[in-house]
This record gives C-alpha cells, sequence and structure tokens, in this order.
C-alpha cells in the first residue's frame, strides 16, 4: 500500500507540473497546442474555400482520414498535381493544403477531447485513492480487508492507464507529423515564384 | 592546368567540409551519424534508453550521450562507433555540458532537481548540486569559472559557481527555460524560455537582465513559438533560435537584438549545431524525424534530410 501511495504521489505532481499554465485537464508532457495553424507549415495564409473545388475536396477525402498512410497520401499528392499546369499547381495546391489542415485539425481536436476525460478520469480515480487511504487509517480492523482491496485496485486502475498515457499523447503528434509531411509534397509541387 | 585546379578545389572542398554529423533519436534509442558535406547517412549506433543530450570530448574521440531512461551516460567511440563506457549520471539525465578542462561533465537530472559533476576519466559521480525544480538547460561559461543552470518550473537561472559548488546568483526568466548560453566573451549569456515564448539575456557581471526578445510569426498562434535550442554564428554576430512547433528558426541580431528573419524548417525544431566552418547551422526536428541545413550566408534552407525517429540533440565534429 505503501508503494502504491508512494507512485501515486510521484505520478500526480508530474501531471501537474507538465502544463504548469493554463489546462489542467491536459495531461500530456508535450505542451497543448490545440490547434495547428497554417502558418507554421505554409509561408503565408493561404486564402480561398476548398470545399467549393471538387478534386481538392475528393483528395482531402482521400488522404486526411486518420487511417491514412503517409506514404499512401503522398502517392495522392503527387497523382493529383502530376497533370496540372503551373497555375492550376498555384491556385489548388494551396487550397489542398488548406482543406488538410481543417480536416487534420478537426481529427486532432477529437483525440485531444478523449485525452482531456483520460486525465478528467484519472483526477477522479486519484481521489479515490486518497480518500481509501483516508478511510484505511481510522478503519476498524474488520473493515480493513475491503477496503485495501478497492485501495489495490483503483491505485492499479490509475496506474495501468498512466502507463498508456505516453502512447496516447504521440497521437496528436503522429497527425501533425503526417499533416507536414502532406504540407512539404504540396510546396514543393508548387511552381517556382 | 585545370586539372589541378580542379584537384585543388576538390582538395580544398573536402577538407572543409570533412567533418560529422551526429543526431540523437529520442524513441529510436540510436546516434545517426551523417557525413558533413553530402549529408548522407553514414551509420546507426544503438544506445541505451531515451538518448537526449549530447556532447563531444574535447579531443572529439569519445561523444557522451545522455540516455534519460537508463538512467546514465553512454560513451560512444567515434571511430569504432560503440558504445564503450557508462558514465554514473544520477536519474533520468537530459541535458550535459563538458568543462573547459575537458574532464568535469555537468549533467542535468531532471528527476531528481539536481546538477551531477561526473569525471569522465575516472568515471565517478565529483559532486551532487541541487538545484530548481525540473533542471533542464546547462551553459558553462567559457572560462569555465560558472554554469549556468534553467529550472523549467520555477522559470528561474541559477548561476553556479563550479568551484564551491555554490549558487551565487537566481534570475527570474521567462516560463519554462530550456537552454542556456554563453557569448564568447564570456560576458553574458542568453537564456531561451518555451513557455514564455522569450529569450532573456543576463550581463555577468551583476547577473541582471539587460533585455529581452519577443517573437511574432503571422499565421502563427503564441503558444505555437517556443524557443528552445541556440547557437551563434561563429563570428557571434548572429544568434540562431529554434522555435519548437513554430516550425522555425529565428536569426536574432546580437548587437541590435532585433529578430531578422523566420526560417521556415522541420516540425517541432529542438537543437541547433554549427558547421565546423560556420558557415551552415544544422538543426533536429522531432516531429517531421528529419534534419535541417540553414546556408548563413544566403539566409535559406538549403536541405532537409531524414534521421531517426523524434531528433533531439546535434553536434557537429571537425
Amino acid at each position: 500500500m505503501t508503494r502504491w501511495a508512494l507512485l501515486l504521489a510521484a505520478l500526480l505532481p508530474a501531471v501537474a507540473a507538465a502544463q504548469p499554465q493554463a489546462d489542467p485537464d491536459w495531461p500530456c508532457v508535450q505542451r497543448l497546442v490545440p490547434h495547428l495553424a497554417a502558418g507554421v507549415l505554409w509561408p503565408g495564409v493561404p486564402e480561398g474555400d476548398w470545399r467549393a473545388e471538387p478534386d481538392v475536396a475528393a483528395l482531402v477525402a482521400r488522404i486526411a482520414p486518420r487511417g491514412v498512410e503517409e506514404a499512401t497520401g503522398l502517392a495522392a499528392i503527387r497523382d493529383f498535381a502530376a497533370p496540372m499546369g503551373a497555375p492550376a499547381r498555384r491556385r489548388l495546391l494551396p487550397l489542398a493544403f488548406t482543406g488538410t489542415l481543417a480536416e487534420t485539425n478537426r481529427q486532432r481536436d477529437a483525440i485531444i477531447e478523449q485525452l482531456r476525460r483520460f486525465a478528467r478520469r484519472q483526477r477522479d480515480l486519484a481521489e479515490q485513492v486518497r480518500g481509501l487511504e483516508a478511510e484505511l487509517r481510522t478503519a476498524p480492523a474488520e473493515a480493513r480487508e475491503e477496503l485495501t482491496q478497492r485501495h489495490f485496485f483503483a491505485a492499479k486502475s490509475y496506474t495501468d492507464a498512466e502507463r498508456t498515457l505516453r502512447y496516447a499523447c504521440e497521437a496528436p503528434v503522429r497527425l501533425e507529423a503526417r499533416l507536414g509531411a502532406y504540407a512539404r509534397a504540396l510546396r514543393a509541387a508548387m511552381p517556382p515564384e | 592546368m585545370p586539372r589541378a585546379l580542379i584537384l585543388a578545389l576538390l582538395l580544398c572542398c573536402a577538407t572543409a567540409r570533412a567533418e560529422t554529423i551526429m543526431v540523437s533519436n529520442e524513441k529510436d534509442n540510436t546516434i545517426t551519424v551523417l557525413d558533413g558535406g553530402t549529408l548522407k547517412l553514414v551509420r546507426t549506433v544503438k544506445v541505451g534508453e531515451r538518448p537526449r543530450g549530447i556532447v563531444l570530448s574535447r579531443d572529439g574521440r569519445h561523444l557522451y550521450v545522455c540516455v534519460g531512461d537508463s538512467d546514465r551516460i553512454d560513451v560512444v567511440d567515434t571511430t569504432t562507433w560503440r558504445v564503450v563506457r557508462h558514465l554514473p549520471s544520477g536519474s533520468d539525465p537530459e541535458r550535459a555540458a563538458l568543462h573547459p578542462d575537458g574532464r568535469r561533465l555537468f549533467v542535468a537530472n531532471e528527476d531528481d532537481n539536481m546538477v551531477t559533476v561526473v569525471d569522465v576519466d575516472r568515471g565517478l559521480v565529483l559532486q551532487e548540486i541541487p538545484v530548481g525544480v525540473e533542471p533542464e538547460g546547462l551553459g558553462l561559461s567559457p572560462d569555465g569559472r560558472y554554469v549556468v543552470n534553467t529550472s523549467e518550473t520555477t522559470s528561474m537561472a541559477h548561476v553556479i559557481e563550479v568551484d564551491s559548488g555554490k549558487i551565487v546568483a537566481n534570475v527570474l526568466v521567462g516560463a519554462r527555460p530550456r537552454f542556456a548560453l554563453w557569448e564568447p566573451d564570456g560576458k553574458r549569456f542568453w537564456v531561451s524560455s518555451e513557455i514564455g515564448g522569450t529569450l532573456t539575456l543576463i550581463g555577468a557581471d551583476d547577473w541582471r537582465a539587460l533585455g529581452e526578445v519577443r517573437f511574432s510569426i503571422p499565421g502563427v498562434p503564441a503558444e505555437a513559438v517556443q524557443p528552445v535550442g541556440m547557437v551563434l554564428s561563429g563570428d557571434g554576430t548572429k544568434l540562431f533560435v529554434a522555435l519548437g512547433p513554430a516550425n522555425r528558426v529565428a536569426v536574432v541580431d546580437v548587437a541590435s537584438r532585433q529578430v531578422e528573419r523566420m526560417l521556415l524548417v522541420g516540425q517541432r525544431v529542438w537543437n541547433l549545431a554549427l558547421s565546423t566552418d560556420g558557415t551552415r547551422v544544422f538543426t533536429t526536428n522531432g516531429v517531421s524525424n528529419d534534419l535541417s541545413m540553414i546556408d548563413i550566408q544566403a539566409m535559406r534552407v538549403l536541405r532537409s534530410v531524414p534521421v531517426g525517429q523524434a531528433p533531439w540533440g546535434v553536434v557537429v565534429k571537425p
């Protein structure tokens, strides 16, 4: 029991310290960047409505879903740009970037919300563990066995979940990496200015 | 004659570029070794878990690698490219800096609030200096008298006198300070703050902040501007600053403290290194898993090449 308590004591401040300001519900070491901005991947800010261009919208629908492998998406971008002349590339490739960015942000938002729910659940569990510890300190002998069991399982749920956190926190990063690769491919296909 | 000229050119440039770039890959547990001239992969070296900070020995024969999850320093022989020794480091070493004596390695231990001083020849811990919460950046003054350690959580730069091991000054800087870099004359040092999004310039005569540099990039939200790694140009007039998920390297004019340029590099640019001849800056990009090369004269990103997963530290060996 002491080991669990120590472990919890060690883990909780780490969760809190990871985000010294702002969002207490953000459980990851990575600083939360709520939205990926166009400017981090594209020089200047592209304008226009990507949904108004059926070919662009079709490309976005092909490459943006979460399960699409980066290599598959890159091949689709090459195929998309290959038959186009310079004026079409200048007009459509920035829109393809805008569309992919918007869709990626939508998916990232969902993942970030899941991570927040995770953080809230962990906080509730930690509260529960602390409460059980307080109860155990004053509990009569006959109640101890059950309390100890409940404490064990609550603490175990907490630490098991915590172990999956590092991996879960990588999901937004993986999406960001794929978006970056798409942006570079689209930029590389732009005609020289 | 033309042939002799070509030969001379080849020789000159082969010498100028006969350097080796080493990159630590945090998620691969490897060091990527690249040819500095061609940026071609030379080899990949397996090391302990979660390699981040890397430092070359004075003679360039060894690379000290902080392997945080293995709680030690791995020593890589840069001729045989094998881990030849382990050094003790304290818990979770993240970043290290070598004293000008070539013997004392200062290691920041992120999770036990210590700076550990290791004798690299004897493989012994010489000293453990308690500092602020989550020590991070380490900058040794050029004369080796002081080491500046930044504390992530308390937002301070602690100036430690090396011989006594005493903290002589605590300077408040921007939130989550990450990196400390001295100017070559030892009169001032710069601290980058990841969450504050700023640089602080601190004078060494009275340990007071002399000024601050802020960054703003059109189309990029302020929270994505996270200054981390820094490097000075060979002549000390330009400061290059990695801005993390803003995917930019800022070029700051040291004299005027003005931001002169923003160069778009790979994603989550983290640490920087200068080429031996001082003409290029190499950047590690942790999300796009590549290394970008900036040409200082042209102020342009010339190339990016893939390295391992989550590249973190970078050094150049002549």
